[in-house]
């Protein structure tokens, strides 16, 4: 944000500089314009942060169950014990249950605090995936009387005792990568079938045509099905993750490469395109270098957009069961763990990841049209 | 809770002794035509609350004056049997006095769509059990059989209808057996309880309402009229005589060959309103799920309405306002208009429902009873089911498994008894049941024939130093890697197998950390349920985590299965039951302990003699103790149910089984709604 | 309002296809060249180009639907097995064999597709399926249901049908005034929250969206069957409130930022300004000239948007149990329900050609361009 805001102040400085100023500075300058596009950047650059340092903003590990804490709503976070101030502290919780009543109540043992820390050691991770570390921000230290077990989950907990806010923090780890990283490959996959398709034409241009039609017109859950039927029972996070990925890009390229095609048909005939055929540019030369590049903020602005969407698509898949599966976590792992009348009535915290699900969707959403809007040259 | 427990253990033992000869002595089993007089009279229980409405005095039937439900108008009379013949209902299944009840209002209930799932709260069946272990003859007025157990004689009720009113008589009964039983057009020629040898049991019409049964060896009742197959008999022959195609047709002395073209037949059914593909689809449908069949006649209490469907949203099965019981003041059953089942989405919305009244009864867990209840306040009754599982949390392994690493480890008892004490049982039970469920073994249930506390505490001591141990005598060595390898070297990677929604993926994290704690690495699989079982019959598997076909039921003569390898049918024996049901000719032989079982299953089934049984019963369940082929963490659940206090006289501390087809021991036509 | 209603409606629009448009494009195609030439020449061809190029999209789909419905490595026998294993039945080998044969699993898969697809097409009239079922497109049976799919089909099409069209003339009704406002009201408050309203409906996932809904609507109504209720029109337009939040809303979003980026485009235009220095009222100016324009890619998205309301709708009608295709379609995959399934994503593939087929004649009518050019799209 600061190198984009140091940039934008340089520009600035003189007229001039709007006549020199490139395509994508000219960009930036009207992106500022638009309020909510700047907002939602600073919401995903905490969000991405977040799931780039989760492992070390996250108290507890992934697999860290605990049955005291069963479904227990947002740790009290206290400050004064006993009509002492203590600095931040919690209590460790207490549960009775009542074979006869069928009844659990769980209480707050307040006989003994357990001061919050900060870089507390707890389970060990790879950070990046190769550095290994068990320092976390936060945790719960030891009890004053030397007690141990008492535990803070700013979101409470699931329905196996698992902090919320650290799986909101691995699960964004998922959510938030696999959509860009698919948006990645069907924009790749997009611009390479699009514009053969609209700069060549004919035979080519007619299938491609078909193909788009009929993933457009069949529906989308019979494709999910298939495609996730024929992912391999019982493979690693990591390999699901991948063809996570890959469902949804091979489901999503078709609109990034009807956009290019639209674009490559009226640019083709352009006369600096019939120029460049003319002095001998090959046709590969021309497609990269002189027409793709003239619509290139059109395509970002289309693949910004197509991220939402896989964001929603990827919950939904976690409904159906057909995606990322517990223990492994995303925020559409705990949404379908949340998809229950009885969850929304008696565990309201366990819709927490909506939020999140909606601020990330909606963020990218108004960065989308802040960019849309920017890129439009007639502005 | 106590109650409760007594009730199963009385129920399970006289379900394996009084059962079998249920019919009574061999001559005349059954002197009294009167049914009233063949219900079992139970000694009060002084453990029971003082009931809190007076208990009606029996009218003995000569004096009762019959009274027609009110959905026709007309002379009650007509629509009942003749005096002596009809079914007083005054007992519910656990023996309490039913409350007399009042005309009217639905019973609401919750609909799944499955072939079964219209017949529980309606079917009415040959006999009727209750939880006692009694059983009495129900559909058929009464039941005999001769000294050596060949000629079995069914009573009809005399005036007896089905619910359009025509005669229900015994060629309703010879219309079923020789026009869509033995031609397997109802698809099920294969129950063993009408076999006889590799032929069939030859029916006789004596007269209208008598009909005998012959077979060439002896049939005993545990065969043939207490088996969980033989359910009915019957079928309304003036209903489907034109919906039996020639191309099914076997030759019998009692109906002819109706020369019906295939495409004729479905037509016919069209204009019944059942439209099917294909007359095999067809023939099950109508001679096998008929209570799915909209509009077609039944005996049953309600009847689904002409039009309905089990796979619509909502359903409406209505009164058979010629139905054969009447209560204790001798007023037609079913009390209710209709049974209307509503599907809900499988995530709570039953619960809402409940709670805003739009159903009346719901299966709840443990953990939701006390909020609901809360919510509910005096609107709501809780009513339990025991439960028959033998454990909840189960691992099994294949001992029969291909490669000989794994199969020598497996039938190793150190390695199940490693297993066991490896994880932290009421830890496990806090985090998957809030610790409503209590650590436990593989064992009879409480209060269940059999139980035994030390067999139910049987390595359940958490305790990683000894587990650890237990595997290094088994012959593992501990790898550079933390995890045990086999004594050759190579890996040993613990897979479980485990299908989609059995909450075997919510198992398995939590056990994992215990068994990698104890040096054991694992991964788990999840299948689609018919990719599951193909992996079971194939044999590929490893281990299985969750719910599967595991050790034990209720009682053995409800399935043998899941005592005995004596079938391809569940994990623990895997293959060893496959040789043993194929006669050798494919799977593994089994060997010690499993073909001592095999034998001693040899000698119950050639007994009618129940304390016999018994003693072979317990003698299966001594080496079941011994080996513990299959683990459980945790002890069974019951299933719980929540009924709207407004429904009366649904009776409490029942149990879920086969045996009793589950919710249908209820007898929903015993409930009535209070004004 | 009533089930026949929709049975009537559904059938009237196969049968008017069937014997009315088809007959009628031959017939102007071939004999009416004076009509043909009244008819403005182009656009018939046009459409007519449309239609034969759906053929092979329809059939690619019909492979596509086919095949992959195939992918599992478990038929429907197994699955109903294990189904009959739970009730307590058995099946044995020779039985689960003999199914087999009589479903036709036991054919290599192409030979399938080629029995399947050529019965929906042409059932001759000496088959037995004609003489029971009075129809030449023999559409194979469901194993589950042991019908024919088309009577399956046919119970729900008709719901369906009326469901996403009053879904999708809420999304309409809701996004156009919406995307208007935004627009030219570019960058302000309202612009903001207007779009905020219509994004967030694509924002919450529809299942949870159901779920919430659901409860809600028993803390506030005290009634939680949320299904359809069929008793009346208005009951039934009331039972379709949180159909229309929960999947009309998801909706929305894409069509107010399609028409706001457009309705922006064309108020930025040349002629636009020329109307504006004429003095032609403001009001006139966007209702008349820029909203029209604007519909163009509105109206050619129809397709699209009909394709994600039938996905879209799948999981909102599983939580709300609304009998329409889509929850018996996720059935059918489940358990392998091979022609069903084929035959569900057959009619609504059908119905989105539909659907695109008529934003296409309805595109060629607004801009002539598309005509003369053969195919914009």
């Amino acid at each position: 944000m600061n190198f984009f805001k140091k940039i934008l102040k340089r520009k600035e400085k003189s007229q001039e500089d709007y006549y020199l100023a490139s395509q994508w500075t000219l960009m930036g300058r009207k992106l500022k314009k638009h309020k909510l596009a700047r907002i939602s950047m600073i919401i995903l650059g905490i969000l991405y942060f977040g799931a780039l340092f989760g492992n070390f903003l996250a108290p507890y590990g992934l697999e860290e169950f605990d049955g005291l804490y069963r479904n227990t709503g947002a740790t009290k976070i206290r400050f004064v014990h006993e009509g002492e101030f203590v600095g931040p502290f919690v209590y460790k919780l207490e549960k009775t249950i009542d074979r006869t009543n069928f009844s659990v109540t769980i209480t707050e043992n307040t006989s003994e605090y357990y001061p919050i820390k900060f870089f507390v050691h707890g389970s060990e991770y790879k950070f990046l995936g190769f550095i290994k570390s068990d320092l976390h921000l936060f945790g719960a230290g030891e009890g004053s009387n030397g007690g141990t077990g008492a535990k803070v989950m700013l979101f409470g907990a699931d329905s196996l005792g698992r902090d919320l806010f650290s799986r909101v923090l691995y699960g964004s780890q998922v959510s938030l990568t696999i959509p860009f990283a698919s948006a990645i490959i069907s924009f790749f996959l997009g611009i390479l079938i699009g514009s053969l398709s609209g700069y060549f034409g004919g035979m080519f241009d007619i299938i491609v045509q078909r193909i788009i039609e009929v993933i457009g017109a069949v529906p989308q859950i019979p494709l999910w099905m298939a495609l996730s039927t024929a992912i391999p029972a019982g493979i690693s996070t990591i390999k699901m993750y991948f063809y996570m990925t890959l469902i949804l890009s091979f489901i999503n390229w078709t609109g990034m490469a009807r956009v290019v095609r639209g674009k490559m048909l009226s640019l083709k005939n352009e006369d600096y395109v019939m120029a460049a055929r003319l002095s001998g540019v090959s046709t590969w030369n021309i497609i990269w270098k002189h027409l793709v590049p003239g619509f290139m903020s059109y395509l970002i602005v289309s693949m910004t957009l197509g991220i939402p969407g896989s964001i929603v698509g990827e919950t939904s898949m976690s409904y159906l069961g057909l995606g990322i599966k517990s223990p492994a976590t995303s925020w559409g792992v705990l949404l379908q763990e949340a998809s229950a009348v009885t969850e929304i009535a008696s565990h309201p915290h366990k819709l927490i990841p909506i939020i999140f699900v909606t601020v990330a969707v909606l963020a990218f959403n108004f960065l989308g049209d802040g960019l849309r809007d920017a890129a439009d040259p007639y502005k | 809770m106590k109650k409760r427990l007594l009730a199963l253990l009385v129920a399970s033992t006289m379900v394996l002794s009084l059962c079998a000869c249920g019919g009574g002595g061999s001559e005349t089993p059954d002197p009294t035509p009167t049914t009233s007089a063949t219900e079992p009279t139970k000694a009060p229980d002084p453990t029971k609350e003082p009931d809190p409405t007076p208990t009606p005095t029996p009218v003995p039937v000569e004096e009762m004056k019959f009274t027609g439900s009110p959905t026709l108008t007309g002379d009650a009379a007509d629509r009942l049997p003749v005096k002596d013949d009809v079914f007083v209902s005054q007992v519910d299944a656990t023996g309490a006095t039913l409350e007399i009840g009042t005309y009217g209002g639905t019973i609401n209930l919750i609909g799944g769509g499955g072939s079964w799932d219209l017949s529980r709260p309606t079917l009415e069946t040959i006999i009727r059990r209750n939880t006692d272990g009694t059983y009495i003859p129900n559909v058929i007025k009464s039941y005999e059989y001769n000294e050596d157990y060949t000629v079995w004689t069914f009573h009809l009720r005399e005036g007896m209808k089905w619910s359009d009113g025509d005669d229900f008589n015994a060629d309703d009964i010879t219309f079923w057996y020789y026009m869509c039983h033995i031609n397997n057009y109802d698809t099920k020629a294969s129950w063993t309880a009408l076999k006889d040898g590799d032929g069939f049991a030859k029916l006789t019409k004596v007269d209208d309402y008598t009909v005998t049964w012959t077979f060439t060896t002896p049939k005993f009742p545990a065969d043939f009229i207490e088996n969980g197959d033989f359910k009915w008999c019957w079928a309304p022959s003036h209903w489907l005589k034109d919906l039996i195609p020639a191309s099914y047709y076997q030759e019998n002395e009692y109906w002819a060959n109706t020369g019906l073209s295939d495409e004729d037949v479905l037509k016919n059914a069209q204009a019944k309103g059942v439209d099917k593909a294909t007359v095999k689809d067809l023939g099950k449908e109508i001679a096998y799920y008929f209570w799915n069949v909209g509009g077609m006649p039944t005996v049953n209490s309600f009847v689904l309405r002409a039009g309905n469907s089990r796979n619509d949203t909502v359903c409406t099965m209505d009164r058979n306002a010629y139905y054969f019981k009447v209560d204790a003041k001798g007023q037609q059953l079913p009390y209710c208009d209709a049974i209307v089942f509503t599907k809900t989405s499988a995530d709570g919305q039953d619960q809402l429902m409940f709670r805003s009244e739009e159903i009346d009864i719901i299966e709840v867990a443990m953990q939701d009873i006390a909020s609901i209840l809360a919510d509910m306040g005096d609107k709501a009754v809780l009513r339990t089911f025991a439960g028959v599982d033998w454990g909840a949390t189960k691992v099994t392994f294949n001992y029969t498994h291909t490669d000989a690493n794994y199969a020598t480890l497996f039938n190793n008892i150190k390695f199940r008894q490693a297993i066991s004490i490896a994880v932290d049982r009421t830890q496990l039970s806090e985090l998957r049941s809030d610790g409503f469920l209590e650590p436990g073994q593989c064992a009879p249930a409480p209060g269940n024939f059999g139980y035994d506390a030390e067999w139910m505490q049987k390595w359940t001591e958490y305790d990683v130093a000894a587990a650890k141990k237990l595997l290094e005598e088994c012959g593992l060595k501990m790898g550079s890697d933390g995890f045990y390898d086999f004594a050759d070297g190579s890996d040993f990677l613990l897979t479980f197998y485990g299908y989609l929604d059995s909450g075997a993926a919510d198992d398995f994290p939590v056990l994992e950390q215990y068994y990698n704690a104890v040096g054991i690495k694992c991964a788990f699989k999840e299948y689609e349920v018919a990719a599951f079982d193909m992996e079971i019959d194939n044999n590929t598997w490893t281990a299985v985590l969750g719910p599967h076909t595991s050790i034990g039921g209720l009682s053995m003569k409800d399935r043998v299965a899941p005592f005995v390898p004596v079938q391809q049918a569940a994990e623990w024996y895997g293959e060893f039951g496959t040789w043993v049901g194929t006669n050798g000719e494919s799977g593994v032989e089994p060997t010690g302990d499993m073909a001592k079982l095999v034998e001693i299953w040899r000698k119950w089934e050639a007994t009618p003699d129940t304390a016999e049984r018994d003693a072979y019963n317990l003698e299966i369940y001594e080496i079941h103790k011994a080996n513990i082929w299959t683990i459980a963490y945790l002890q069974g659940a019951g299933t719980y149910r929540l009924v709207n206090s407004k429904l009366k006289n649904h009776p409490d501390n029942l149990v879920s089984a086969d045996l009793y087809m589950y919710a249908n021991i209820v007898h929903y036509e015993n409930l009535f709604k209070a004004q | 309002m009533d089930d026949k209603t929709f049975e009537r409606w559904v059938k009237f629009i196969c049968r008017f296809i069937k014997e009315e448009v088809l007959p009628f494009l031959k017939s102007v195609w071939k004999v009416l060249e004076p009509v043909r030439e009244f008819f403005k020449k182009d656009l018939v061809q046009y459409i007519v180009k449309r239609l034969l190029m759906f053929i092979p999209t329809l059939f690619l789909i019909s492979i596509l639907t086919f095949f992959v419905i195939q992918l599992p490595e478990t038929d429907y026998v197994d699955r109903e097995i294990s189904k009959l294993a739970m009730e307590g039945e058995f099946l044995s080998q020779e039985e689960a064999e003999a199914l087999r044969k009589e479903y036709g699993l036991d054919l290599p898969v192409w030979q399938r597709y080629l029995k399947w697809i050529g019965g929906i097409i042409w059932t001759p009239t000496d088959s037995s399926y004609y003489r029971l079922y009075e129809s030449h497109h023999d559409w194979k049976y469901s194993f589950a249901y042991g019908k024919n799919v088309w009577d399956v089909i046919d119970d729900r099409l008709g719901l369906t049908i009326l469901v996403s069209a009053l879904i999708m003339i809420f999304q309409y009704g809701v996004s156009l005034p919406i995307a208007v406002y935004a627009s030219t009201h570019q960058y302000s408050v309202g612009d903001y929250i207007s779009s905020f309203i219509g994004f967030v409906g694509a924002a919450i996932p529809n299942f949870i969206l159901a779920f919430m809904l659901m409860y809600w609507s028993y803390k506030w109504t005290g009634n939680a069957n949320v299904g359809l209720d069929m008793s009346g029109f208005f009951p039934f337009l009331k039972s379709m409130i949180i159909p229309f939040l929960v999947i009309g809303t998801s909706g929305t979003c894409g069509i107010i930022r399609s028409v706001r980026a457009q309705m922006l485009d064309e108020v930025g235009r040349q002629y636009t300004l020329t109307a504006r220095a004429k003095g032609v009222p403001e009001r006139t100016i966007v209702m008349k000239y820029c909203f029209r324009a604007a519909m163009n890619p509105t109206v050619s998205g129809l397709g699209g948007v009909l394709s994600s309301l039938f996905s879209g709708s799948t999981v909102t009608a599983m939580v709300l149990m609304i009998d329409i295709q889509g929850p018996e379609l996720l059935k059918a995959l489940q358990t392998a329900d091979l022609y069903l399934a084929g035959g569900i994503v057959m009619t609504q593939a059908i119905l989105v050609v539909i659907g695109i087929l008529f934003s296409d004649i309805a595109l060629a009518f607004l801009d002539p361009r598309i005509r003369y050019s053969g195919g914009g799209r």
